[in-house]
């Protein structure tokens, strides 16, 4: 899924060193890509948490809606 | 591995370990290390996740019986070489974690549990036993496959052949097999997100499992699709992401746990470029993330389960990883995990998920009443006929001094009983309760405490005891022209007693009526007009709110009849209706036109009194709050000539 671009790339993987080093390098991608989930997440909910995305629960409405029928 | 590095232990020939440990293929003439590791392993990955079926006694479940030989392995490699096999820069996320929970918990913070060490410290043990490719491989597939069974008996407790292990209030979500909802949800995801990595592995012919491989492989994603098919709707209210993740003292936790994650999933994307590579790591690093990303989303308990998983795609990413496994696991490991699984299924021990009566104990300690009523409520759905839960819920009322509901609850509770998971609750425990009801309803004003305790002590059979009570409340005085038949028949159904009617006939109606008055605060007496039917004199008239359901019952000479209401309450919403539809409870006596003789219970009833008594329903009724409050209101109506104390 993630091939090697070049021979000499996947050459140059096989030595620990520089294997560590890429990892640590695509780690500090991925988690700053994870933290930016994280943050887009907690905004999705709180925009639920808000009384106006809720308004099906709100007492007021509910009346009106009695109301109505 | 090299071969220095591993430990051989040798066994007897007779050794029952030997005879049960050697596998179909590459089965080594020597029990080693690794092969115990490996096994630790497969048991492990087998019985996670079935939850609560795996528990072997107390919070000590088969999981945990497997991680020992791990351990084991861990320590007897960090005495010989004083290192682990577990690479560093996967480890210390983990012990840092158990460090931060160490600190944390020493500052004196609640809102973190000790018990989050024993993941963190397991990962590691589970990095260092498995270094080998075919091990972690087998091990998903035996999750995939009690992950399979774990919903398939969801499905079955969704459909009510089943009790649930865990259910949701909110959602109406249930689970048979984990022990939260947000947990067996995020398990079924993980175990998911591993499936393309594990078919790709066994389209390469990396992982050679037997034909059934397929088959569950399949039906892991078609038993959740039914699982949630046939589930409830959750709204996306209920599903809302908590925020305790952007919270100390959770956010350093956090952070600490997606680095790992994202170190892990580094690690696949590397090596899938090296020429050293197994096929699957591409979608190993997908499913890494994937989980990440899931629990950002629910934020489960980190189980046991899960951190396994993880931890063990680690052992696919070593460089020197091979790819056949040490030793293929064998079919006896489905004899513990089948032999738990139905023996905990049959038999309801203590501290099972479906031992409604410690939880409850637990929570009228911590006097969580409403959350007690709550859940109790939700087992009487599932098991009506457990009258256990009815006595609980009794006695939260009562810790509550709700004395009307409480005996309501207790009556049930004595009724006719058909346990599906406890038995009824024994002579101690109604011997407790009624005591506990004897001091409450001593210590409330005479006229506040009711019929409660006599009508506890008459649905436990102690009719003698509560007479003699009954007694107590008046005096024996004798009022002419008042008939005792109707104040007897009032007072036989306000006891919930039928049977004791003939024995209240034989009673003065003085003390009759003394004891319908003491019976409620808003009980009363009323003088009839000199034009109100004489024929129809005594008469009672009582009105009861139980839940839902409202009962009116009119006693008088010419006869008693009465109707029961019921109550939408998902229709109609309890907000403001008292001061929409004014005052409610019984009101006076008035006369229309015909020259009928009318009585109304707020807005829902009215008794007309003509020819002859009857009791008409409003269409419409406002709300379940119509009802003054949850207990019965009585109005007895006398003719003008007796004299009573008003």
């Amino acid at each position: 899924m993630f091939p090697a671009s070049s021979r000499h790339h996947s050459e140059s993987l096989s030595n620990p060193l520089y294997r560590m080093r890429r990892e640590r390098h695509v780690a500090l991608i991925l988690f700053n890509v994870l933290l930016l989930l994280a943050a887009c997440i907690q905004l999705f909910s709180l925009a639920l948490s808000h009384p106006l995305a809720s308004h099906g629960d709100d007492p007021a409405s509910a009346v009106y809606l009695e109301w109505e029928e | 591995m090299s071969g220095k590095r591993r430990e051989v232990l040798t066994l007897p020939e007779s050794s029952s370990v030997r005879r049960t440990s050697i596998g179909r293929a590459n089965s080594p003439s020597l029990l080693s290390w690794d092969t115990l590791a490996a096994y630790g392993v497969y048991l492990f990955a087998l019985s996670w996740p079935l939850g609560a079926w795996q528990r072997l006694a107390g919070p000590v479940h088969l999981h945990h019986v497997a991680l020992a030989p791990l351990i084991f392995c861990a320590l007897r490699d960090w005495m010989n070489n004083k290192r682990l096999r577990t690479p560093f820069e996967l480890w210390w996320p983990c012990v840092l974690t158990a460090v931060l929970i160490v600190v944390f918990k020493l500052g004196g913070t609640e809102t973190v549990s000790w018990m989050l060490i024993a993941p963190a410290l397991m990962a590691v043990f589970v990095m260092h036993g498995t270094d080998n490719r075919g091990v972690v491989l087998w091990a998903i597939y035996l999750s995939m496959m009690s992950g399979a069974l774990m919903l398939s008996l969801s499905v079955f407790s969704r459909i009510g052949l089943l009790f649930p292990t865990t259910w949701q209030q909110t959602s109406g979500l249930v689970m048979a097999g984990p022990y939260g909802v947000t947990e067996g949800f995020f398990a079924s995801l993980a175990l998911m997100l591993l499936l393309p990595a594990l078919n790709r592995a066994r389209r390469a012919g990396e992982f050679l499992p037997g034909c059934s491989a397929r088959f569950i492989m399949l039906a892991l994603p078609v038993l959740f699709i039914l699982w949630l098919f046939l589930s409830p709707r959750p709204d996306l209210w209920s599903w809302r992401p908590g925020h305790q993740l952007f919270l100390h003292p959770t956010v350093w936790l956090a952070a600490v746990a997606l680095w790992g994650c994202a170190r892990l999933a580094s690690k696949h994307i590397v090596m899938g470029g090296t020429p050293s590579a197994g096929v699957a790591h591409g979608w190993l690093a997908v499913a890494v993330l994937g989980m990440a990303a899931t629990a950002l989303a629910l934020f489960p308990y980190p189980e046991a389960g899960p951190v396994l998983l993880l931890a063990m795609t680690a052992g696919y990413a070593r460089p020197g990883a091979t790819t056949s496994p040490v030793v293929r696991p064998s079919r006896w490991l489905l004899a513990p995990v089948a032999l738990l699984l139905v023996l905990n299924i049959l038999f309801i021990r203590s501290g099972d998920p479906r031992d409604y009566d410690s939880m409850a104990r637990r929570a009228l300690v911590r006097k969580e009443y409403g959350l007690l009523r709550e859940r109790l409520a939700f087992i009487k759905t599932r098991a009506p006929g457990d009258t256990r839960a009815d006595y609980y819920i009794a006695r939260a009322w009562l810790a509550e001094k709700n004395l009307p509901e409480a005996a309501a609850a207790f009556r049930r509770a004595m009724g006719p009983s058909r346990p599906r998971l406890l038995p009824p609750p024994d002579t101690t425990a109604v011997d407790a309760f009624l005591a506990e009801m004897r001091d409450a309803s001593s210590a409330m004003p005479e006229r506040m405490r009711g019929l409660a305790y006599e009508q506890c002590l008459i649905a436990a059979g102690r009719d003698r005891h509560a007479l003699s009570l009954l007694e107590l409340r008046g005096e024996t005085s004798t009022f002419p022209g008042l008939v005792a038949g109707p104040l007897a028949q009032a007072l036989g159904t306000l006891l919930g007693a039928p049977h004791l009617v003939t024995v209240f006939q034989s009673w003065d109606a003085g003390l009759l009526l003394a004891v319908l008055e003491s019976a409620g605060p808003m009980n009363r007496t009323v003088s009839a007009s000199a034009v109100f039917p004489p024929s129809q004199l005594p008469l009672v008239v009582m009105a009861g709110g139980e839940g839902d359901v409202l009962h009116v019952n009119v006693y008088s000479p010419a006869g008693s009849f009465g109707g029961t209401l019921l109550l939408n309450s998902q229709r109609h919403r309890p907000h403001d209706v008292g001061t929409l539809f004014g005052d409610t409870g019984w009101g006076p006596w008035r006369q229309n036109a015909a020259g009928e003789w009318l009585m109304s219970y707020g807005q829902s009833t009215i008794i007309r009194v003509g020819n002859g008594p009857q009791v008409f329903f409003r269409a419409t009724i406002p709300s379940p709050d119509a009802l003054p409050f949850h207990g019965v209101e009585v109005v007895i109506t006398v003719p003008e000539t007796v004299e009573f104390h008003e």
